[in-house]
């Protein structure tokens, strides 16, 4: 494949993506500055890599995703940090502020952020994100079976969590907004 | 409560944060940035140890003559370098356009024009180093906890410059009625330890 046209399907794939992948960080850097620095290090990132890019579209997809992960996981955004238009971009929601969620979403979060890093990782890109868990498997370089015992484990333990934080009650007309909707 | 619910109520604790305008602007310029950059530094690394010595040993004067061509290959639109104790922090400093912008078109000559004017020794950086550093102070790792990251005096004074630099272009280019998202600001610094 030429350069030219390696260049034109990670444009294509970027620019498909562009709204989810910066959704991806806005959903988990509370400060929208950062998430912007965070967006600037992925796309950079997958420029440097951009020619190992999966030539299919879904798999492409999975890829940038992929490296947004890891992203995230990184705290040194050097290529950010090194690029005037991500800080411009940063500058620009510096003055954002920070959304400010239900109590009712604050207490479920605090129950996926309490699981392991690896299965609140992939409730979120599962539920909060909307991938298929074999989708989520493929982003997070695990296999897909995995993927379902830690599922399954994650699940019982926010069944646990949720039941333990708002015991059943006995009148069902006075149920919080938590149990059921 | 069963699966459903449970799913139904992971679903509706998703953040759904509004989308800033001008992503895919913002989206455009940095990668129009990262692409030059990239051959840029590769270049950089390539002219080997051997430049760098020369281009310590011959001070900025020197690297800056002849139309801003450094020791490492490429010609910057302006250079800048500072001390950083025993060595020194040197930076070049290029302009890039997005796709579709003439290398000889008046926005790539006003843009090239006003950054190869600009005297960098003598930029009010202090409030960017101050932001700079608070950043750096501020900044958070994945779990949301503080996680600050140092950097040297001269760093702190590399980065200031060039932002500042930056944002003066952009917006001298706006005031001349150009669009600034069409140009991006790029730097590739040597013993700096960026």
């Amino acid at each position: 494949m030429s350069t030219a046209d390696c260049q034109a399907r990670f444009k294509i794939a970027i620019k498909d993506s562009e709204g989810d992948l910066f959704r991806y960080f806005l959903r988990r850097i509370s400060n929208p500055a950062d998430a912007a620095e965070a967006y600037g290090e992925l796309l950079i990132t997958a420029w440097k890599l951009h020619r190992k890019m999966p030539t299919d579209a879904t798999e492409a997809r999975m890829w940038l995703f992929g490296i947004a992960h890891n992203v995230l996981r990184s705290t040194r955004r050097n290529s950010a940090r090194h690029s005037a238009a991500v800080q411009r971009f940063a500058d620009e929601l510096r003055t954002t502020p920070a959304p400010q969620p239900e109590d009712k979403v604050v207490e479920l979060r605090d129950a996926i952020a309490s699981l392991s890093a690896g299965e609140s990782g992939l409730v979120r890109l599962i539920y909060w994100d909307g991938f298929k868990s074999h989708e989520a498997a493929a982003i997070l370089g695990i296999n897909p079976s995995t993927v379902r015992s830690r599922m399954t484990k994650a699940k019982a333990q926010l069944r646990a969590l949720l039941s333990t934080a708002r015991p059943e009650p006995a009148n069902l007309a006075h149920v919080p907004c938590l149990s059921v909707r | 409560m069963d699966n459903t619910e449970l799913e139904l109520l992971l679903r509706e604790t998703a953040p759904q944060p509004l989308l800033p305008t001008g992503l895919t602007g913002h989206r455009e310029r940095i990668l129009a940035e990262a692409k030059p950059r990239r051959a840029r530094r590769l270049q950089a690394w390539t002219a080997g140890v051997a430049a760098s010595v020369l281009l310590l040993g011959g001070g900025s004067a020197a690297m800056a003559a002849g139309g801003m061509e450094t020791p490492w290959g490429w010609v910057a639109d302006n250079v800048f370098s500072v001390s950083n104790g025993a060595e020194i922090c040197f930076a070049g400093f290029t302009v890039s356009f997005l796709d579709g912008v003439d290398e000889d078109s008046d926005i790539a000559r006003e843009t090239r024009t006003f950054v190869g004017a600009l005297d960098l020794e003598t930029l009010d950086t202090a409030q960017m180093e101050a932001e700079n550093r608070q950043s750096y102070l501020n900044a958070h790792d994945e779990s949301g906890d503080v996680n600050p990251i140092t950097m040297s005096d001269a760093q702190a004074k590399q980065m200031a410059v060039w932002r500042v630099a930056s944002n003066l272009t952009w917006e001298h280019l706006e005031a001349k009625g150009y669009d600034p998202n069409l140009v991006g600001f790029n730097m590739a610094a040597e013993g700096c330890g960026l």
